[in-house]
């Protein structure tokens, strides 16, 4: 029954536009800009966590460190703050390339939950547990990277609010501080495990991502993964010229 | 018969011998302070009982550590003043407001640290309270003992910056016009120890701690937090674990400034330096927050996020304690399932069936 399943969704994507010549097709996931924006939000959202969490770290260890231990956490307070900024800048761009640029807003109404999406979700559990045969079909951006991207949009909210407010501690109230102290630290937790045990599965231990997922270094996909994991988008994409113009490249000869 | 009492003279005379031996090389050695000559059994560092409870007494003196603390020069018998012979009976535990040899230099009158019972007494750790009457559990209140040893000098540079140690430079000043080396190292160590603590403010937190985080004694005296673990949960207290010197630790906040330190009042009273009015005055010192504003008196330095006191951390503590158990639990069920899903992909319960 797989079988016949994966021939109708071949049969039905081959139904589009026929692609000139033998060349192989490479679909764009990332745009140039929101590779740029995915790695600035990388590599802050590194120096955050490896900042930040040196608080935790046990006294008796840090007095290891030696006399060199004051500088460095005075480093450590100058770069957790730098890295927040760099990611508070990363994220407000974001909110404009939303607004302003047609990718942004491509990127926007294809990320918008819809009823759909908590369709996938059961029927990708039902298929987990092996009540399915087949995965439901994925468009652009299925539930789980929906999930991820507003619980990132809610993660940094949180983060970015509370920080400032941390950082500017002698205009507040204590319960202003207090309750910020708080979310900073548990979202930070929160966030932290999230990447490690979730973006670590798609993007690293996934069999065929093992051992990671190139994506966000080149941009796009290959037709087969594009037809098995976003088979939805393919089709529109495939009856469609103008997105065609916009999602489809060639490698260079 | 005769054989044997000669056996037992000559081990007299032997052990004679062998106690002269040890009286004079101990003497030649001896310090000014030793004039008691009591490091002639005390210089040895097996020197122990089991004394009548079953608790094990070391006795031994280190001489050259003890030549390093603040009593130096202070003789045995200063302090233990009941022992007036040797070998003597189980000494008396020493009274530290008890008169010792020493001459104190401003009065000329023999020293005492009496004063500090006055002060002990007014402040939140005396046993009598306003009216006179013994307070409740008295006996758990602090003696000088409970909180002070035998202090050793803390000596402070001043050459270029301000550290622990000893300042060569300031040294070869003294030199200038004192000539005797010893009298030289001690009197700086003397003042120069009395310019800071002598115990930096990990060390102070931790005597504090002895009571102050002993969860039966807080809940008998019905304090409601234990005072070191909630400042080790601030920055001054991770500062101070990290040995930092330039945190305040609990007497910077404690004692008003200027004040004996043993004068430490309760919160509730408003001569406090801790009382609520005067809070924000102990924070903006020139040392500490000199430009900050009035709303740093808000600051807990002593956060206990237990749902009694700070039910806003309790609360959101919780809350995100269940969403991130909510979140990640599931999601890594999901994975485990995914993962099995691609690993046996022809696997169903529909074509068991």
């Amino acid at each position: 029954m797989q079988t016949s399943n994966t021939e109708n969704t071949t049969m039905a994507l081959s139904a589009g536009p026929p692609d000139d010549g033998q060349e192989p097709l490479y679909f764009i996931r990332l745009n140039r800009s929101e590779k740029i924006q995915h790695l600035l939000l990388m590599i802050s959202f590194v120096v955050l966590v490896i900042t930040g969490f040196m608080l935790k770290l046990p006294e008796t260890i840090v007095q290891k460190i030696g006399p060199v231990g004051e500088t460095l956490f005075f480093y450590r307070s100058l770069l957790h703050r730098i890295a927040g900024t760099v990611m508070i800048a990363v994220s407000a761009y974001h909110l404009f390339y939303l607004a302003l640029y047609e990718a942004g807003r491509r990127w926007l109404v294809d990320m918008l939950p819809q009823f759909k999406d908590l369709k996938d979700l059961i029927q990708n559990l039902m298929y987990y547990v092996k009540l399915r045969d087949r995965h439901p079909e994925f468009d652009r951006f299925s539930y789980m990277h929906k999930m991820e991207y507003w619980a990132l949009v809610a993660g940094t909210t949180l983060m970015s609010l509370s920080g400032l407010l941390l950082w500017t501690e002698w205009r507040w109230s204590k319960f202003v501080l207090d309750v910020a102290a708080v979310v900073h630290g548990m979202e930070a937790v929160l966030a932290c495990l999230a990447i490690m045990v979730w973006h670590m599965y798609e993007i690293h231990l996934k069999p065929h991502k093992s051992p990671m997922d190139k994506v966000w270094l080149t941009g796009c996909i290959d037709e087969a993964e594009m037809k098995e994991e976003h088979p939805l988008h393919y089709q529109k994409i495939m009856a469609d010229s103008a997105l065609q113009h916009i999602y489809i490249v060639r490698p260079p000869r | 018969m005769a054989m044997r009492v000669k056996n037992r003279t000559l081990k007299r005379l032997g052990a004679f011998a062998i106690w002269l031996a040890l009286v004079l090389v101990a003497h030649s050695q001896a310090y000014a302070s030793d004039v008691g000559n009591c490091l002639l059994c005390h210089k040895y560092p097996g020197l122990s009982r089991i004394d009548e409870n079953g608790k094990y007494r070391l006795l031994y003196v280190s001489e050259e550590t003890f030549n390093r603390s603040i009593h130096a020069k202070v003789q045995c018998e200063g302090c233990h003043t009941d022992i007036k012979k040797i070998p003597h009976d189980p000494a008396k535990k020493v009274d530290c407001l008890t008169q010792c040899h020493i001459i104190e230099p401003t009065s000329e009158q023999k020293f005492s640290h009496k004063g500090v019972e006055e002060f002990l007494e007014h402040s939140v750790h005396g046993r009598y309270d306003k009216n006179g009457n013994l307070k409740k559990f008295a006996e758990d209140l602090p003696t000088c003992k409970d909180c002070h040893d035998n202090p050793m000098f803390r000596p402070l540079s001043f050459f270029k910056r301000v550290r622990p140690g000893i300042s060569d430079a300031a040294l070869g000043r003294c030199r200038v016009c004192h000539s005797k080396d010893e009298f030289i190292y001690r009197f700086y160590n003397h003042v120069t120890t009395r310019l800071h603590t002598t115990r930096n403010p990990k060390n102070i937190a931790e005597v504090c701690a002895r009571c102050h985080d002993n969860s039966e004694l807080i809940a008998r005296h019905g304090l409601s937090f234990k005072a070191v673990a909630t400042y080790t949960e601030t920055f001054h207290g991770k500062s101070a674990e990290y040995l930092s010197e330039r945190v305040p630790d609990c007497l910077n906040c404690h004692v008003k400034k200027g004040q004996s330190p043993h004068q430490m009042l309760s919160y509730k009273d408003p001569q406090s330096s801790t009382y609520k009015d005067n809070k924000l005055a102990v924070c903006l010192t020139e040392e500490c927050h000199p430009s900050a504003g009035a709303k740093l008196a808000d600051y807990n330095p002593h956060p206990n996020f237990d749902r009694k006191q700070n039910p806003r951390q309790f609360y959101f503590t919780a809350f995100f304690i269940l969403l991130t158990g909510g979140t990640l639990l599931p999601l890594m069920l999901v994975m485990f399932l995914d993962l099995l899903r691609t690993m046996f992909p022809h696997a169903s319960l529909l074509r068991k069936k």
